[in-house]
């Protein structure tokens, strides 16, 4: 069972076959998503109300918390998905498969996440654009915050992963995620730009990896600026490296959690 | 009376096998009641420094956030049942509860408790605290105003399913609106909205009602937010009467407990 966990190899095609499959599987379930984008419309709406009241231009703003709400709003569930096959005991017979559970959860989490992207990025830009009366000050600002949303994801999903698999070891890692997802609204600026922040918040978020996942993508349609997006694509590009390392060490270790449990 | 003793022994069933997993069940309190409070920063951070959002200051915001999770976490707590109702319906899962002599809903909704439930109402209670408001007979009433809400809005939501069958896809997003709402001040939103959410999503109904009897006590308060939560719960109960005059059997074979 360890050498299964060796043996995770991103570049077979079977882990696009998962991928696809969550696509279609993503595309069939046809009212999810649109509720999906209806509850980002509504918070776009509630959040531009806010900030028209206490702001005299609040365009940029929307445009801000669009391209923010877009980050987090994409993001399929990974840790209830492998915390459900824990729980379940479905997990003993995936892990016989010739794949790696922890390969195929990942791309399956890809594969959702692709069709989120697309539409809850059309939906956002429609309504940012129709809430803030026309295109954020730099528009070239949104290609850029676009290929830090996707690196954004990335790392969204590997730090998801992980807190599946606290599952080994905890009763529900439900709490867990609470945590790290309400962390990232907060330090990743999702509805106040962290330069609204006091100094010290300020800087703890500039230290978390929230700030390059959710202000940083965001921060793009206030003001491009060329340096500061190629150092939040080398901090994002870190913080992979590092949730990756991370992720393979902590599944080596829930996977013997298995064996000493006799599973 | 006998169902009012009846509903208590249920709520007390459910609170002790959720307690009885002692490790997990103060996990999910206290890290539910550190999740509100991490919520709850953004508000701060706003109120730091805009001292009022369209009529709105900090306490009333901490009134307001209070009202919807001490609600919303009693509501999970004692009827925990409720927001899993419309899966129950359309698995057919109503069967072991038809033939029993107590209200069926009463049953399907208390029989479950949600751990979490409890830092909800912990967090809840702390920010109707910290609002600054100190009428606490009228705080008091506001919750349990927004309990019978939320858990009527929970029933009513779900009560689709009887004619509709396997919604929970859609009808689990629309009771997340709900509980979304309750968290914004209604004063940020125009007279359709308002109107949605004082029927369809009964936020209206849930915290902003309630929200003002703290805000401003008396009758021309109280009678608004007492007579609409009541209209709402008979409501509920009629809608999910008359679903269940349509319900199918999922012919299962089970205990309930």
């Amino acid at each position: 069972m360890t050498a299964l966990a060796l043996t995770f190899e991103p570049s077979r095609a079977k882990y696009w076959a998962v991928a696809l499959i969550a696509l279609r599987h993503r595309s069939q379930a046809r009212a999810a998503l649109p509720l999906r984008a209806l509850f980002y419309v509504l918070l776009l709406l509630i959040f531009s109300r806010i900030w028209s009241a206490v702001v005299p231009n609040a365009g940029d703003y929307v445009w801000y918390l669009a391209v923010a709400d877009w980050v987090t709003l994409v993001q399929p569930r990974l840790f209830e998905s492998i915390q459900r096959d824990v729980r379940s005991g479905d997990l003993a017979c995936l892990l016989g498969r010739p794949i790696s559970y922890l390969g195929s959860k990942l791309a399956e989490a890809f594969g959702e996440l692709i069709p989120n992207i697309v539409v809850l990025g059309l939906v956002g830009a429609l309504t940012a654009y129709t809430l803030a009366g026309g295109l954020p000050r730099e528009p070239v600002g949104l290609f850029a915050a676009l290929l830090l949303g996707l690196l954004a994801s990335v790392l969204w999903q590997l730090a998801n992963a992980l807190i599946g698999l606290s599952s080994f070891w905890l009763d529900d890692c439900t709490p867990l995620y609470w945590l790290w997802q309400k962390a990232a609204f907060v330090l990743g600026g999702l509805f106040v730009p962290l330069a609204l922040y006091p100094g010290w918040l300020q800087t703890l978020a500039g230290w978390s990896p929230f700030s390059a996942m959710i202000a940083g993508p965001a921060s793009m349609v206030l003001r491009f600026d060329l340096e500061l997006f190629v150092l939040l694509v080398a901090k994002l590009g870190a913080s992979i490296v590092l949730a990756w390392h991370l992720l393979q060490f902590t599944y080596r270790r829930a996977l013997r959690a298995i064996e000493v449990g006799g599973g | 009376m006998n169902t009012l003793r009846f509903a208590w022994a249920l709520c007390s069933t459910a609170l002790q096998e959720s307690a009885s997993r002692r490790v997990a069940f103060l996990l999910q309190a206290s890290f539910m009641a550190l999740n509100n409070v991490l919520f709850f920063s953004t508000w701060w951070l706003l109120f730091a420094r805009f001292d009022e959002i369209r009529g709105y200051r900090l306490p009333d915001m901490l009134a307001l956030f209070g009202i919807s999770a001490a609600g919303f976490g009693l509501g999970v707590a004692l009827c925990g049942g409720a927001l899993d109702l419309a899966r129950a319906i359309a698995d057919g899962e109503l069967d072991a509860l038809l033939a029993q002599p107590k209200s069926v809903l009463l049953r399907a909704v208390a029989s479950r408790s949600q751990a979490s439930g409890w830092g909800d109402l912990v967090s809840g209670c702390v920010m109707l605290w910290l609002s600054g408001y100190d009428h606490y007979a009228a705080m008091a009433l506001a919750v349990l105003l927004s309990v019978v809400g939320f858990v009527a809005s929970w029933a009513a939501l779900s009560s689709a399913a009887f004619w509709v069958g396997r919604m929970d896809g859609v009808i689990r997003p629309l009771i997340d609106f709900v509980i979304t709402f309750t968290t914004y001040p209604p004063t940020l939103f125009g007279f359709r909205l308002k109107l949605v959410l004082f029927t369809l999503l009964p936020a209206g109904i849930i915290a902003y009602l309630p929200v003002e009897l703290i805000r401003d006590p008396g009758l021309h308060t109280l009678l608004p937010a007492v007579g609409a939560v009541a209209a709402y719960a008979l409501f509920a109960s009629w809608l999910f009467g008359r679903g269940l005059r349509r319900y199918e059997s999922g012919s299962r074979f089970g205990v309930m407990g």
